[in-house]
Order: structure tokens, then sequence, then C-alpha cells
């Protein structure tokens, strides 16, 4: 695809309540690379909680509003959330197997959503973004970064490598490795509340890994993750940061 | 709280259940990895195997007739089970009019789920298993925890102890010297048993025959030395010919054990010929249904094609953190997350498909690909329309579905959220949620809402200029 | 209907994919090699002869005063059941009782598997199948001319056989990991496997 000179954010509802950064993050890293951005307005969530609870009805009502209000725009939809963008592209289908309507609209519209990082490495063709972070003194080693995959971008959507195509070249950074790095961190929607005992252990052995690696920041495309892995980390009293990968672009092409 | 969740929390308070699960399910992962990755065009096996089984199943009833036809041809009598009860039912009668006493067991997982060994006690036949960790098991009076590996759940003292205490051996916790023991006390029961009972890991159809695969010996000499051979086989462990075996023996073990092939890999092909000295002198099997043709032709019906490696269960991170028998049946891990509730019903079992996070490890993993995030996906939509659900959760939903779907009214709503949460929050975090909610504040803070939402940010942005061409990132492909 | 349900929930997978496993045409050199590397990586003890005399020294070297649960003289491969004499042997007529006690499992093979490292076990008259089985240690002695590359070769063999005989494949000693992971062998099977390769 030639590169476009507008797309659509869908910016999910995490971002839009607890995390508005990370959209105006998404927005600068676009708007940079020549790219404008529209926000459809009334947007509120893809209904993913919803459909993973078992609860399609009510799933079904709300991706109905979602699929109205992006198929009345044109042009490819960027996600920054790999669970969002996961639903959209894969599972609307599956909610409306008895509306051929809305069917036909989902079917269109997946092939329109993209989530952030596959987006630029896949659409765009662009790895390096020219993103440097301020150098670190001399003699002192560049912060690492450990890179967190939500499983619902590296499995869903397969994005086995994208975003650590654009970290490995944000200058001024290094990559940590991260014991079990593909393991859930135990977030997976209405499941850390439902099952609260299992995912605070997957949460307790995501962190512990991710400390470990000696990184001072966690990376993630996922903004489900980013929740529940900052809040874990901020009750232990951590002191990793938490970043979406827009954050850190962001930040590195403002200059270092 | 709910029996699971009990079950639940006392796993995650047992320090040496979580040593043991993470040290076997590592081992057992990376030598799976391993072994696939030796394995020339394994994602084109998978997927032939795949195939196989799917293939299958669309002629189940017509590839069973087969089955039959083939199996009484080769000196098999067959019976068909409609459930547990039928099957273990049919098994008694066998031994019983046959004249056995005493019999010799090798794994099965079917007889299992069946319960079998209480039914043929409660007859007056003794049972022993055979298979090292299902013997200890039997001694330990529990039940096994993982399909492959039985006893993973427990530490080698534990095991000295049981044998110390249950076969007055004195007591050591050297596996060497615990496998010996076993040895000889098993020795003694394959050579005075008159009943040999096994399960089977594949039915050919073609050739009417049976599989077993085992790293012990245990199988063959329960097929070798009793007069007497019934096996338990549930109806969908068919493979159409032996071109098929072969495609599924090398993906098996690889995915189970990470061994290219078990140590022994039998064919079971009826009792003795005239002039051998050793076999059965008359073999049975017994066709198990237990509601797997209920979840033919519904949206489970790829979890047929279940060839029982056990691999999901070392990918998954929640069985991981909980092991086996918090699972509450047969089978555990996230295969049983779906058999369980689709062979005994979504009613009483709807809290293990809720126990995923739907990370899709099981999926990457399994031989014949099969689909278990989407088959736990239909199953929690099976539970809100047949189960109980708490009334407080299905109001929530129902009132996210309104709300969501009527942006004035998300609007209003998340406005009122964020207010109440600027009252519960200290420095932008919350640390205590009431209600529903409570479960992520045990082990997490919850960021407040920020005071503008993206949307209202965005609405009040300058007007900016259309983006000149700005500075020009390097496209590299 | 209902088939067309169970097809729906069934997809038939996608095109191209081949109709079976390839067996591409091997050696009888290469599939010798190999079948040597599968046996070390299982820790089974291996001997190469290359001629009919040098079997039976081999076979009554390993023997010699041991008991002996064996298969049929005149089954048994380059006249090795001439090793047998003077020996305690246990044949598969006698009673159970007695082949327990043997030390040592004599037999031939049906063929061998290079790809696995493993033995094709065909059980008939005087080749009882407790020679493989019960005694601590096995060996087991093959023919050039039977070493097959893989499971798939052997099956297109014995398909063709008019009456299904018990098969069992052989791989390596009998093992357990079941406590605590600690690999153990000889746990119900022979612990120790020796195969003689003949010309």
């Amino acid at each position: 695809m030639p590169k476009p000179s507008k797309v659509q954010l869908f910016h999910t509802c995490i971002i839009n309540e607890v995390y508005p950064e990370v959209g105006l993050a998404v927005v600068n890293v676009l708007e940079r690379l020549g790219i404008a951005v529209e926000v459809p307005l009334n947007q509120t969530c893809c209904g993913q909680p919803a459909f993973n609870g078992g609860f399609h009805a009510d799933a079904r009502k709300v991706a109905r509003l979602t699929v109205d209000i992006l198929s009345a725009t044109e042009g490819p939809i960027i996600i920054p959330s790999g669970s969002c963008g996961d639903m959209l592209t894969h599972q609307y289908h599956m909610l409306f197997a008895d509306e051929p309507d809305y069917l036909e609209k989902s079917h269109a519209l997946s092939k329109r959503c993209h989530e952030f990082s596959m987006f630029l490495v896949d659409v765009l063709g662009i790895r390096d973004l020219g993103a440097h972070l301020r150098a670190p003194g001399p003699g002192v080693d560049s912060p690492k970064a450990a890179y967190h995959p939500s499983c619902h971008l590296l499995r869903g959507l397969g994005a086995k490598s994208q975003p650590q195509a654009l970290l490995a070249n944000v200058g001024g950074l290094a990559c940590a490795e991260v014991k079990d790095q593909e393991e859930c961190c135990g977030f997976g929607g209405m499941f850390s509340v439902k099952n609260a005992a299992i995912s605070g252990a997957m949460l307790e052995n995501k962190m512990r890994n991710l400390e470990a690696s000696g990184a001072e920041t966690v990376i993630s495309c996922d903004m489900g993750c980013l929740l529940h892995l900052a809040g874990g980390l901020h009750r232990k009293g951590s002191k990793l940061a938490v970043k979406h990968l827009a954050q850190v672009l962001d930040e590195g092409m403002q200059g270092p | 709280m709910s029996h699971f969740l009990d079950r639940v929390e006392t796993a995650l308070r047992d320090p040496d259940l979580k040593t043991a699960l993470g040290r076997a399910t590592e081992r057992l992962g990376s030598r799976r990895s391993a072994s696939l990755d030796s394995l020339p065009d394994s994602d084109a096996v998978r997927d032939m195997a795949r195939r196989a089984k799917l293939g299958l199943l669309r002629d189940l009833a017509g590839n069973l007739e087969t089955f039959e036809k083939n199996l009484i041809k080769n000196g098999i009598q067959v019976h068909w089970a409609e459930d547990g009860a039928a099957a273990n039912r049919i098994m008694v009668e066998i031994a019983k009019s046959r004249g056995c006493k005493r019999a010799v067991k090798s794994k099965s997982m079917a007889t299992e789920e069946t319960h079998l060994n209480h039914d043929l006690l409660e007859a007056g036949l003794e049972v022993l298993e055979t298979d090292l960790g299902e013997y200890i098991v039997q001694l330990a009076e529990t039940t096994p925890s993982h399909i492959i590996l039985p006893i993973i759940h427990m530490t080698k003292e534990s095991i000295g102890k049981v044998m110390h205490e249950k076969i007055k051996v004195p007591y050591t916790s050297d596996p060497e010297k615990l496998a010996k023991i076993a040895r000889v006390k098993l020795r003694e029961a394959f050579l005075s048993a008159d009943l040999g009972i096994t399960g089977a890991n594949f039915g050919v159809v073609d050739s009417g025959a049976l599989v077993l695969v085992s790293n012990e010996g245990n199988a063959r000499l329960v097929t070798t030395l009793p007069r007497v051979h019934v096996a338990v086989m549930g109806i969908e462990k068919l493979v159409p010919s032996l071109s098929d075996l072969d495609l599924m023996i090398k993906i098996l073990a690889r995915s189970a054990t990470g061994q290219k092939i078990t140590t022994y890999t039998s064919l079971v092909t009826g009792p003795r010929r005239e002039g051998e000295s050793d076999g059965c002198q008359e073999m049975h099997v017994i066709l198990l249904d237990n509601g797997r043709s209920r979840i033919l032709g519904g949206p489970l019906a790829e979890i047929l094609g279940c060839i029982r490696c056990g691999a999901c269960l070392n990918a998954c991170p929640v069985y991981k953190n909980v092991g086996g028998h918090a699972y509450g049946d047969t089978y555990p891990g996230p295969i049983g997350s779906i058999v369980t509730p689709g062979l005994r019903g979504i009613k009483a079992w709807k809290e293990l498909p809720d126990a995923s996070s739907l990370c899709g490890a099981c999926r990457e993993v399994c031989p014949v690909r099969l689909d278990i995030p989407r088959m736990l996906l239909e199953l929690r939509k099976q539970a809100v329309e047949e189960a109980s659900i708490p009334w407080a959760l299905r109001i929530g939903l129902w009132g996210f579905g309104v709300a969501a779907s009527r942006p004035w009214l998300y609007r209003a709503g998340a406005g009122l959220f964020r207010r109440a949460s600027g009252l519960m929050a200290k420095s932008g975090w919350i640390h205590k949620l009431p209600g529903l909610a409570a479960g992520w504040t045990r082990s997490r803070d919850l960021k407040a809402p920020a005071p503008k939402s993206f949307q209202e940010l965005w609405r009040q942005r300058p007007v900016r200029p259309a983006p000149a061409a700005a500075k020009e990132a390097a496209p590299v492909r | 209907m209902r088939q067309a349900q169970i097809r729906a929930y069934l997809p038939e997978s996608p095109q191209g994919l081949p109709a079976r496993l390839a067996y591409p045409a091997t050696v009888p050199a290469g599939r010798r090699a190999r079948f040597l590397e599968e046996l070390k990586l299982l820790g089974v003890e291996a001997f190469v002869e290359d001629d009919e005399a040098g079997v039976r020294r081999r076979v009554k070297g390993l023997i010699a005063g041991k008991s002996i649960l064996s298969w049929d003289p005149e089954e048994l491969p380059y006249g090795a059941g001439e090793a047998l004499q003077g020996e305690t042997v246990a044949f598969g007529r006698d009673a159970r009782e007695l082949q327990a006690q043997a030390d040592i499992g004599l037999t031939g093979c049906e063929a061998a598997l290079a790809e696995t490292g493993s033995l094709a076990m065909v059980s008939g008259p005087g080749r009882p199948r407790t020679a493989s089985l019960l005694p601590l240690t096995h060996i087991a002695l093959i023919r050039q001319a039977d070493l097959l590359q893989g499971m798939g070769e052997f099956f297109e063999r014995y398909r063709q056989s008019p009456v299904l005989p018990y098969v069992v494949f052989i791989t390596g000693p009998s093992r357990t990991a079941d406590i605590e992971l600690s690999l153990t062998l000889g746990v119900h099977g022979p612990g120790k496997l020796i195969l003689i390769l003949g010309p």
C-alpha cells in the first residue's frame, strides 16, 4: 500500500479512560511520519470483555456501534492494542454469524484494521523512525528495556517481530533478555477478576522475570497488559516503568 | 467459594507443587521444541495429522462400523458402551464369566474417566495398576495430576513414604531403588494375573488393530501374559490406516516428552495365533461413547481429535501454577477444560473454561492444531445460556452492553466512574475495589481514570495544519 | 442435516498439503550410519559383525554362563542358535516361571528402523514375546537386509500379511521419569539392550 495520507484511530476504551497520553503519543508518531490522524467520535469499546465472558448478546450491541462508527469512515484504522486489534480482525465475524449485513461490514472492516506496530512495519515498511533517547553519560550503559509480547498480538495477530524491530532501532536503548518472555502476564480480561488468584500468580511470575532482566522499563503494545502490569508493579513498589511502544517512539522522535 | 476456587487456592499455597510443576513443564516443553525442530517439515506433518483426524471424525459412524468389522476379522470381540457405567459393567461381566480373579492394568485415561477400578473392586476382583506413576497413585489412594506424568506433583520423599507405608518395604527416596521395588512387586502380579486391562492410544480402522505406546514395558506385559485382554477405547481414538498411524507416532512422543518415539509401540491385532506360546487367548475391545457422540456435530467437535499428548498442559501458564488436581476431574489442563464440561455437561463445570486468559499457548503447541481458545469461548457462551451465572455479573455485563452501545450513556457512566474513583484513589491509584471487582485489587492497584478522557483532550486539541513533509524516517525493508 | 452440521464444525484442511508422507529413497550404508547414530543417543550397545561366524562368536561371548530365554534356534539368524549349546536356556514352550528366571533374552527381529534406532518384533510360533520382555538384558540380532529407513516402509511390507500378527517397535531400554523426572532404566522391560548387526 502506498503511504496513506490519513488514518482513523480506534483509541480503545483503556486509552480513553486511563491512559490518554498513549493515544496522544500514537498521534504524534503518525503525524511526524506525515500521516494525518482522524478520531471517529463516539467510539466506546470493541466489546471484547463481554465477548470473552460468553455474553455474546451484550457484546454484539457494543460491536454493532463500533462497526457503524468505523464503517462510516475510510482508509486504514490504527489500533494501539493487540487484544482490541485481534477482536476487530478475527472475532467480530464470530459474533455476527447470523447477521449477514453486519457480517459483511465486519469482514470489510477487518481488512482495514492494523495494530500500531504492524502498521508501521508491515504497511509503511518502516523499522527505523530515527528515534533516539537521551544518551547516558560516557561509560554508562544504555538503559535496558524489556519487551512484553501480549498474547493476542503475538499469537492472535501473529506479530512475532514487528515491535522488536522498532525497538531495536531506537538509539540509546538496549533490549533486555526476559526469561519466559512469551508467557502470558495473567491479564486475560475478566479472568483477572474472576480468577484473581491464578491471575495474581501469573502476574507474580511475570514481574519476577521482568525485574530479573535488569530492565528499567517494560514496553508493550497492549493496553490490557499495561494496565495489569503497571498495577502489579505499583503495588509491589517496583521501580520498573511501564510504557506503550508509541510512548517510547514519541519520546525518541522528539530528539535527544 | 466454589470447589474449583478452593482447589485453586490450595494449590497456589503449595510451594513444593509450584517447584515440581515449574521444573516438569519447563523440561517437557523445551524437549518438545527441540525434538520438533529436528523433525523435517514438522509443520506439514502436524497439518496432515490434523487432516487425518478431522477427516475421520467427519464420518465417525462409518469408520466405527468398518473398524468393528476388522476387529472381528482379527478374532477380537467387540462391545459398545454408551456410558462409563456400561463399560464397567461389561468389563465385570467378561471377567466373571471367564473366571478371572486378578487384573493388571496399564495406563488408561478412559478407565479413569469411567472409574473402572472402583467397580472392579466392588465386584470382588483384584486390580493392580502397573504404570509406575499409576501404581503409586493407586497406593496413595489419590488421582493422577498430569496425562503423561501422573505423579508430577509428588516429591520422591513422599513417594518413598507411600511405598514404605502401603507395601511395607524399608523407606527409601532413591528413584532407582523405588523403581526396582515396583518392578519386583509388579512382576509377581504380571505372572499371576488372569486379566489384562489396557486403554488404546489409537485404533487403526483398516487393520482392525489397537496401538499402545509406553516407555516402561508394562503395556506389553499386560497384553502378553494374562489369558484375557480387554481394551477400553474412546470411540474417537481412530486413525484411518497404518500410514496415518506413522504420522501420529511421529508427533505423539515428540509433543509429549520430546522423544522421537516411545520405547515401546505395540500393535495389538488379536489373541495369540496358532503355535504362539504367549499373548492372550481371548481379546475384547470395549468402545466407549460416554458423551463423545454428543460432542460430534456441535462446535466442540474438534476436541475429539485430541491425541492425549499433554503438550497443552506443559505450555499452559494456568496449569503450571495450579497443577492437575485443581481441575477436579480425569483430564487436566486446557484439554480438560473442554473435555470435562463437554462430556459431563457445562452446568457443573462452567468454571473450567473460565480459568484461562486465552493466551493461545496451547493452540500453538498442539500437534493437531486444535483451536482450544475458540472452544473455550464457545463453552463460556454456553455457560451464559445454560448455567447459572451470578446475577451481579449478568446485570453488570448487560449494563456494559447497554452503555457501551450508546455513546452519551457511556460518557455519562465513565464520568461517574471518574468522579467515584477520584474519591477512592490516592495519588492516582486505587488500592481497593468493592464488590465483584475486588479480585483486581487482591494483587494489583488500579490506575485511576485520567482527569480528561482521550476524546475530551482530542476535542480540545488546537486545529493543526496539515502535516508537512515531516522528518522522513528511513524506510528499511 | 446432521452430516452438514458435523462438517460445519470439522473444517477441511488447507489445499496444497502433500497427500502422504514422503519416504525418500535411502542406501544401506546411509541407513546403517543413521541407525548406529540413533542407538548411541539411546544408550544402546551395538556391535557390527562382518560375517556369520563373527555374529556367533559375539553372541557366545555375551551369553556364556548366563541363563537365557531365547527364540527357538531355527528362528535365529546367522545360525546363532548354535551358541545356545551348553548354556542354560528356556524357550517359549517352557513354563512361565522358568522363563522369568532368565538373565538374558535372545532374539532376532523382523526389521530394524534406522530413523529412530528401533527394532520391529513380530510375534509368531517359536518367537515368544517374553524373550524381549522378561529378562533384564535383551540381545537382538539384525540382518543388514532387514534394516529399513522408517516405520512407513515397514508398514508397506507388513500390510501385505494375510493374518496380521502382534508387532512391537522397541526403541532403547525400558525407562521411566515418573519420579521427579529422574531417568530410571529397566522398570518393567529390559534395562539393557544390545544389538548385533550382521552382514
